[in-house]
């Protein structure tokens, strides 16, 4: 298995590193596709016939939870889904904890492009420091040794066995196809300072400031050693970017500071009131005339019900406590609820920039939203991301 | 060195009313991550070999460990237990964690 991260940062994998990504990415393959497909047919074939003999209409995700709930291949999946999970930091800790000294003379770079701000009285909200999110030990904030970046290094290299690819290189596919949306779909939009909010390592920031060389480009997270290694990488990789620490429901810029304001997988992570606190400062920070965009989960509305079953597995199972009630949101209220026009509201599912090109890109944009189980999910066959969001008039 | 914690904090779910069938399919899936990568690793030895115009199989029959190569088999055989009984196991990492600082607090 090679490595799709190309930065300074990379760890150095020997030959049992590479043949134990190999063997965890083979098994989340099999275990998102062959078992998860294994669940649905044995669902459709006997645990719904079976649970609406008994009464119950598998109508919604929560009704199809109950009948499935006592299945074997249910557990079969969720058990064999968590081990992998858990297996894909195991491995990636193995090579950061070996490297680890290696690592600390690059993680400290002579700032040329960009800048660090660390701000030690910013506190680590309770979603983020009282569970170790989507089961990563030490969640984003922990550190285990004086200016320490591990975290962030267990993050990049997690995030690579974890998509088996499907975030492209340097895990850049999210932000490459959203600046890319912005920059074909408003031509004559021509932002000249971009913040990301809840940026973690800026894998998803950079290409911002690739696709509009022009623009400052701002990122912040409320945890440390995340951002002092985005802050390394994105030096390493020469991309100008200014990385703060920052709560993004308490934001210290002044009002009207930015023409976009965005965020990718960022909401899901938040309790509710958060992300209303989130939006509500998105849009104070916001020129007139500024464009606010979320990378996220698709909304429950949209989507069939087993899908939304399958999606949601992760807010019962996976650490993600807040990822169910987000879904259930109206998107739209939530942004209107933060001063946006109602009928400023925009959502859009987009096929994978880097994977698909320019031109078939542009085709798609001119096409109708896609709603599927391809949308917004980790599938060997693919995925197309979904977002919305609003200009402040 | 282990620095970063391998296990999370909080109860690990478990899906199966018997107990001890997550764990164990934990350390099956374990297990088989270590046998594959020792797969690999004896599979690209071999290629390697090969290409030096060695045919080792005999040799490996005939081969006899020192005393000091035991001692390093042994250590990754331990390493490899704990690894594959790692749900078993309840000494949590914080503990480990704190040995280890006071130790490098005591060598400096
Ligand atoms: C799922 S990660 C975001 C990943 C990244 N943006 C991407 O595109 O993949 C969520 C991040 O939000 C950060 N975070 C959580 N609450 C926050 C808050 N109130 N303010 C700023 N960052 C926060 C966490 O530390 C974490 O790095």
């Amino acid at each position: 298995m090679n490595s799709n991260i190309t930065h300074d940062l990379a760890v150095p994998l020997n030959q049992e590193d590479k043949a134990k990504r190999a063997f965890v990415t083979a098994l989340r393959v099999h275990v998102l596709q062959h078992m998860s497909g294994s669940m649905k047919n044995r669902y459709e074939d006997y645990v719904k016939p079976e649970a609406q003999k008994r009464g119950n209409t598998c109508d919604t995700p929560e009704h199809i939870h109950k009948a499935l709930k006592s299945d074997f291949m249910f557990k079969a999946y969720s058990s064999a889904r968590t081990c992998a999970q858990e297996m894909v930091f195991d491995v990636v800790s193995d090579s950061v904890d070996r490297e680890f000294e290696t690592l600390r003379a690059k993680a400290k770079p002579v700032a040329k492009k960009g800048s660090l701000t660390l701000d030690d009285s910013v506190e680590i909200p309770k979603s983020v420091s009282e569970i170790d999110v989507h089961l990563a030990p030490g969640s984003y904030h922990a550190e285990y040794t004086e200016e320490d970046f591990a975290t962030g290094a267990v993050y990049d290299n997690a995030i690579e066995v974890f998509s088996f690819g499907q975030f492209g290189k340097d895990s850049n596919d999210i932000g490459m196809t959203l600046s890319n949306y912005v920059r074909l779909k408003f031509p004559d939009f021509k932002p000249a300072k971009i913040l990301d909010a809840g940026c973690t390592i800026g894998h998803n920031t950079l290409p911002w400031a690739q696709t509009f060389p022009e623009a400052e480009v701002t990122a912040i997270d409320v945890a440390a050693p995340v951002l002092r290694y985005g802050h390394a990488r994105a030096e390493s990789m020469g991309v100008p970017v200014h990385f703060r620490q920052m709560d993004a429901t308490a934001m210290k810029f002044e009002d009207n500071t930015f023409d976009v304001v965005f965020s990718s997988m960022f909401l899901h992570e938040l309790p509710l009131k958060d992300i209303h606190a989130y939006l509500k400062e998105a849009y104070r920070v916001l020129k007139p005339g500024g464009l606010l965009w979320q990378m996220e989960l698709p909304p429950m509305n949209q989507m069939p019900a087993y899908d939304n079953f399958y999606l949601n597995w992760d807010t019962y199972y996976n650490n993600e406590p807040f990822y169910g009630t987000f879904r259930r949101q109206d998107y739209r209220k939530l942004l209107t609820d933060a001063g946006f026009g109602a009928e400023e509201f925009m959502e859009a599912t987009m096929p994978r920039y880097t994977f698909v090109g320019e031109e078939a890109y542009k085709e798609a944009l001119s096409g109708e939203n896609t709603f599927d189980t391809l949308t917004g999910r980790m599938d060997p066959k693919g995925t197309r991301w979904y977002g919305f969001g609003a200009w402040k008039k | 060195m282990r620095r970063i914690p391998r296990k999370r904090r909080g109860e690990r779910n478990r899906f199966f009313q018997a107990e001890g069938v997550d764990e164990l399919l934990s350390a099956l899936l374990r297990l088989s991550a270590e046998v594959s990568a020792l797969k690999d690793r004896v599979y690209i030895a071999e290629k390697v070999l090969e290409q030096q115009g060695l045919n080792v199989s005999d040799a490996i029959e005939a081969y006899e460990l020192s005393a000091e190569q035991e001692a390093e088999l042994a250590a990754n055989r331990q390493r490899m237990i704990e690894t594959v009984l790692a749900q078993f196991d309840n000494s949590s990492d914080v503990d480990d964690m704190t040995d280890e600082n006071s130790k490098i607090e005591a060598a400096a």
